[in-house]
């Protein structure tokens, strides 16, 4: 418990220093949100006026205190310069979206990956050992947005299987979920062959075939389960990842997620909405790692005592 | 001979390797009696861990074993997976050398120990008890609580009574123990030996004791089998070997032992080094070695010699010669 709220504590910390950096960056970013919002031949009068309604004459200092002031006790991300919404509007009807995306393709993209390459560990230097890896290779190697778009052709304008873009029943998230399973499936695949071949090269399985277990209960009793020690931690690590993994087939299949609200954003100068976006990655990335760790604790039972803070 | 549990005839074992074939152990031959304590002596990377894992069939995939390995009549080499499966554990125990790292993390102690009871068709429960009195079995301090401890709760010494009472749960008929004793220290070493030479004696379980040191044969051996190189030169009684060693190897190796308390002068060593297994040549392993070898020594390879119906060595001379 000590140790949670530690990591809390450290968490916390860290989401500050994460959004003044963004925040300074925003600011010393060529260009400003006024321009954009003045349209073209603004007069430098209203520039100006459009400058102090939004309060960004102040010095960098104060924005960011009056920001995080506005964000930690009132619960207000500011308003949209372009949408001139309260940004939490803008937002929040977009987590879900983006949730439901990268949940589902994490889910599916290890429940492909893990027994792939468990089942690349024990075929070895075997065809199927190869051909997987490989395969699985270049799909890793191919931008994310071009698999999108060939998806696209293939199965949205040649065949019209799916629809091209769009959000609203379940055939809309196939191609996108796809296009992330398929980026992100041979780095996993590569985690769990190399994990699950350190582990068949450990003694404790020499031991568990000399005391007459069977090749599949040794696989699954012994090999599986201490594989899944760092594949876990690496789901939880990996969410996060998923998401900013996301901006950029959000986009490309139009689906109103917080990837493409978040490049709409930075393009167009929409500081309190960027701001907001990348504060909520950095949370769910601290989460994240505190959930890796407390699993990591639960899976390995040398872990835990140092989790739970020496009891022995 | 009707108490004969384990007989390797002309077993060799080679490794696949890039560039050719490693030669590990070379045309082996020895028998383990029922209840008796057999030990087979070698410097490290003499092939005598290699021989034990080629019994239980655990070589690494790029090993190839020839010969015959026969247990109880039957050929373990020719027997299928799921066959040499039932062998294991249930006919065959082994523990291995280093006990820190052959014991999984992640689960209990007594839960590996029962997975193996169970596999006999006894209930959780009944494996449980089972459990506390093997851990009993093997002088476990505090056994009912131990069950209950992951391996990194435990010392060295523990987890090798952990192994032992493992292998021991489905009553084998032969132990494999390789260098059981050599991560632990000396104290250790003793109560683990006592352990060993008591459950011969109590349930006649035949021992395959596998070790480097000359000290722990004269303790507990019957049979003693001497391994260089990936040969065997001399295997004999213990009393036979000791009061009169044949092979240069051996009595050189006799020589490099500390004994009594005070030394004269240093410690024997032998010249030289282990030959590359690479190469197959014909010869004498030893050759390169051996203060007596002559010319056909490297020439020829040496035949066995019998000298009584259990003392044989692997040298071109004969017994008055050397």
């Amino acid at each position: 418990m000590q140790y949670v709220v530690k990591k809390l504590l450290l968490g916390i910390v860290l989401v500050i220093c994460v959004s003044f950096l963004v925040f300074s960056m925003l600011y010393m970013m060529p260009g400003s949100p006024v321009t954009l919002m003045a349209g073209e031949g603004a007069s430098l009068e209203r520039l100006e006026e459009i400058e102090k309604e939004y309060g960004l004459d102040r010095p960098l200092l104060v924005q960011y205190a009056d920001w995080l002031y506005g964000v930690t006790v009132e619960q207000d991300f500011g308003i949209s310069f372009k949408y001139r919404l309260p940004v939490w509007d803008l937002v929040e009807e977009r987590i879900p979206v983006s949730l439901r995306l990268t949940v589902i393709t994490a889910l599916i993209q290890y429940a492909v990956a893990v027994p792939l390459g468990l089942l690349c560990a024990y075929k070895k230097d075997t065809i199927f050992d190869r051909a997987a890896m490989i395969t699985s290779m270049i799909m890793t190697s191919v931008p994310s947005f071009w698999i999108s778009v060939l998806l696209m052709i293939a199965f949205a304008v040649e065949r019209q299987w799916f629809p091209l873009s769009g959000f609203s029943t379940w055939k809309h998230y196939v191609l996108p979920i796809t296009a992330g399973v398929l980026s992100g499936l041979a780095t996993t695949m590569r985690l769990t062959k190399s994990e699950a071949l350190d582990v068949l090269r450990e003694k404790y399985i020499l031991t568990a075939y000399a005391k007459g277990l069977r090749e599949n209960a040794v696989r699954c009793k012994h090999v599986l389960r201490n594989s899944l020690i760092i594949i876990c931690v690496q789901v939880f690590q990996s969410l996060p990842w998923l998401i900013s993994g996301y901006i950029i087939i959000e986009k490309i299949f139009v689906i109103p997620g917080m990837g493409g609200l978040m490049i709409t954003s930075i393009i167009n100068q929409d500081f309190n909405v960027v701001q907001c976006l990348i504060f909520l990655i950095s949370i769910m990335t601290v989460i994240c790692n505190i959930l890796a760790d407390l699993m990591l604790g639960l899976l390995d039972p040398r872990i835990r005592i140092s989790i739970g803070g020496g009891d022995k | 001979m009707n108490d004969e549990l384990l007989r390797l005839e002309n077993v060799s074992i080679n490794y696949k390797v890039r560039g050719g074939y490693l030669s590990a152990v070379k045309d082996v031959s020895f028998h383990v009696n029922r209840g008796e304590i057999f030990a087979v002596v070698g410097e490290s990377g003499c092939g005598k861990s290699t021989v034990a894992h080629s019994i239980m069939r655990l070589l690494d995939k790029n090993a190839v074993v020839l010969g015959s390995i026969k247990y109880n009549g039957t050929n373990l080499m020719e027997l299928s997976n799921k066959q040499i499966t039932g062998v294991r554990g249930h006919d065959i125990g082994m523990i291995f050398q280093n006990p820190l790292d052959s014991l999984n993390p992640v689960y209990t102690t007594g839960a590996q120990v029962n997975e193996a009871i169970r596999l006999d068709g006894i209930s959780k429960l009944e494996g449980w008890k089972k459990v506390i009195e093997l851990y009993r079995n093997v002088k476990m301090p505090d056994a009912e609580k131990r069950v209950q401890a992951y391996p990194h709760e435990m010392s060295g010494g523990m987890r090798q009574r952990v192994m032992i009472a493992m292998m021991l749960s489905r009553n084998p008929s032969l132990l494999i123990a390789d260098e059981p004793t050599t991560a632990l220290d000396v104290t250790i070493e003793a109560q683990i030996l006592e352990i060993i030479s008591q459950l011969k004696k109590e349930f006649g379980t035949a021992v395959m004791l596998i070790t480097h040191n000359f000290g722990l044969v004269a303790e507990v051996a019957d049979r003693v089998a001497i391994m260089y190189a990936g040969e065997l030169v001399e295997q004999g009684d213990v009393f036979e070997i000791f009061r009169a060693p044949k092979h240069p190897y051996t009595r050189l190796l006799m020589k490099a032992l500390p004994r009594g308390t005070k030394q004269e002068g240093r410690l024997q060593t032998i010249d030289g080094t282990v030959p590359r297994l690479m190469e197959v040549q014909p010869g004498c392993r030893f050759a390169n070695r051996c203060p007596m070898a002559k010319k056909i020594c490297y020439e020829q390879d040496p035949a066995i010699r019998a000298l009584s119906a259990t003392h044989t060595y692997r040298c071109h001379f004969a017994e008055e010669e050397v």
